[in-house]
């Protein structure tokens, strides 16, 4: 018994330094944001309470405007990461030819670029006048046709495409793995076929890992900042720009807690559905 | 077996797939299916690869104006510019001083936490474990703006600290989950063995647990190490003025320079990716990379 307490407190000491700075540095700040959102006036002021900062982020159509073309964004982002990624991770799952082991190793490739390299990168190719147009124009003479792709949200969603293909298919690649190849044989045996196989066994034995890697690519997207800070138009803009510039531009520091509590709020379902599934699929 | 190889031949698969199969009935061939496959795949690697070969082009373009579909000259000029720039040898050394920084304090601080995670019975684990996935669950641009408006106030705003901080958080996550599963995945029968032969928790951790976790923890830092390098969004918030990181460095030259000195930067920028990819591809398995995120432990 007293080993026991022994041991519990030297598990306890072992985890506090990161359990500390894990409160101080992020629960913290967090619950300070939401107290500083609601109070108006500067701290050598006198401060009282106040829904002002919410009632500058909600009654502002421009802000509003930037919030729901930013949920716009993730939404479309995610769904075409999802439709690009599914048959991709099944393609590497269940193909082991030679193509495929060279796909399985290209596709990782984004995960090693910066996200503000790959923006810069997709710039030089779209841009008015860039290299694609160039191509256009030189071979199949319809440069003069070629739409503008940056500047507004087409470059945002294809840089989004761009850096999420190769998660979403590493995520749904680790659960896709831990479907034994036995299994399908077995079902295989009995007589189904492969889209049976795929409603029944593939696809609910993947569902967590794919809202795992979907309300991720979500969040991410919706809160992104370097991509639609480079590519993207002035109006309507990234709800994140947006709050930079009310942060460094303005100096408006509670409006911009205000805004991040905002974010918090937007993501907070899918945050839930996140945390839900992690706790789902864990076996501990 | 290879999809490839099964085709819709079964009675009750061709009810369900009837009104899709009159589109797709040339799928059936196996050769033509193969083909389709193969060329979305590389359309794939095209749309990934071609942007790259595009930085790569520009900057070794000395001159390169639109009609053409090559640079019309090819040249190092911009390269020697760019070496000589005294902002961009600054902020390199920046940040090769935070990303050691940064990995080290991660390591220091989240494989204790995470061996503990593993063996330790601990009141509350699950809920503590968690709680380090917090910083993952909400937009990490939200979180950075949460800091930077604390900062302000602590007067952290364009300090090293500030920068360090923000790195950590991003780097703490990932590294307590990449361990924590580390850990968990060694069998404990090897350490109950050791202590049989008479060595202590000390010394059986040191010997045997750490060595065999020493690849995932390894994978752990790599990770960290370049997410430091790469992170451009919180030390943009946080760092500006006076800590300019390279890659918020990236955020002036793409405004401000010709489009070969951007380029270039890029490249620069990529080359520590590149190394990690081409000598650490081997111990860079995906179930690391998923871990991150808290995902198949």
């Amino acid at each position: 018994m007293k080993l026991a307490q022994k041991e519990r407190l030297q598990g306890i000491l072992l985890i506090l330094p990161a359990l500390i700075f894990v409160i101080a540095l992020i629960f913290f700040p967090m619950v300070w944001a939401i107290v500083q959102s609601f109070l108006k006036g500067e701290y050598w002021q006198e401060q009282t309470w106040s829904l002002d900062n919410y009632r500058q982020v909600f009654f502002d159509s421009g802000i509003m405007t930037n919030l729901v073309y930013s949920i716009g964004i993730a939404c479309l982002t995610s769904v075409i990461v999802f439709v690009c990624s599914y048959p991709l991770s099944i393609y590497l799952r269940f193909s082991k030819d030679w193509f495929s082991q060279i796909v399985a190793r290209l596709y990782m490739t984004p995960l090693f670029v910066p996200g503000i390299i790959a923006t810069y990168a997709m710039v030089t190719l779209m841009a008015d006048h860039g290299v694609l147009q160039g191509v256009l124009n030189h071979y199949f003479q319809i440069g003069d046709h070629f739409p503008r792709m940056i500047h507004n949200w087409k470059g945002v969603i294809l840089v989004g495409v761009w850096k999420n293909v190769t998660f979403m298919t590493i995520i749904l690649s680790s659960s896709l793995q831990e479907i034994e190849d036995s299994f399908i044989d077995s079902a295989r045996d009995m007589g189904a076929n492969w889209w049976q196989i795929f409603c029944r066994v593939i696809f609910p034995l993947s569902l967590s890992g794919a809202v795992i890697a979907l309300a991720f690519i979500f969040m991410g997207s919706f809160a992104q900042f370097s991509t639609p800070f480079i590519i993207d138009g002035n109006f309507p803009r990234m709800f994140a720009v947006e709050m930079r510039y009310t942060f460094s531009i303005y100096n408006e520091t509670q409006k911009s807690a205000a805004m991040a509590v905002t974010m918090f709020l937007v993501s907070m379902f899918v945050a839930a559905l996140y945390i839900r599934y992690l706790v789902k699929g864990r076996k501990v | 077996m290879k999809p490839t190889e099964v085709e819709h031949t079964d009675h009750e698969g061709r009810m369900r797939t009837s009104r899709l199969s009159r589109y797709t009935w040339f799928l059936s061939y196996p050769g033509i299916k193969k083909a389709v496959i193969r060329i979305a795949l590389i359309a794939l690697l095209l749309y990934i690869f071609i942007p790259l070969v595009c930085i790569v082009l520009w900057a070794f373009a000395g001159e390169w104006y639109y009609p053409s579909v090559f640079p019309q000259q090819l040249s190092i000029k911009w390269w020697i510019w760019v070496f000589q720039n005294t902002d961009i040898s600054r902020s390199f050394i920046l940040s090769f001083t935070i990303a050691p920084i940064v990995t080290l304090a991660t390591i220091v601080l989240c494989v204790p936490a995470a061996y503990a995670f593993a063996r330790f019975d601990i009141p509350g684990k699950r809920a503590l474990l968690l709680s380090f996935l917090i910083p993952r669950a909400f937009p990490a641009f939200g979180m950075h703006m949460v800091l930077a408006v604390i900062f302000y106030y602590l007067n952290l705003v364009g300090t090293l600290l500030g920068v360090v901080i923000i790195h950590l958080i991003g780097g703490l996550v990932y590294m307590v989950w990449i361990a924590t599963g580390t850990f968990q995945g060694i069998s404990p029968t090897l350490e109950e063995a050791a202590r049989d032969a008479g060595a202590n928790r000390w010394q059986t951790f040191f010997r045997i647990t750490l060595p065999l976790a020493l690849p995932g923890i390894i994978v752990g830092s790599l990770f960290v190490f370049l997410n430091s390098l790469d992170e451009s969004e919180g030390s943009f918030l946080v760092g500006v003025p006076n800590v300019i990181t390279l890659p918020v460095l990236m955020y002036s030259l793409i405004t401000d320079y010709h489009r070969p000195v951007a380029s270039i930067f890029s490249l620069i920028l990529l080359l520590p990716n590149i190394v990690v990819l081409l000598f650490a591809s081997h111990i860079m398995r995906s179930e690391y990379i998923a871990a991150g995120f808290g995902k198949g432990l």
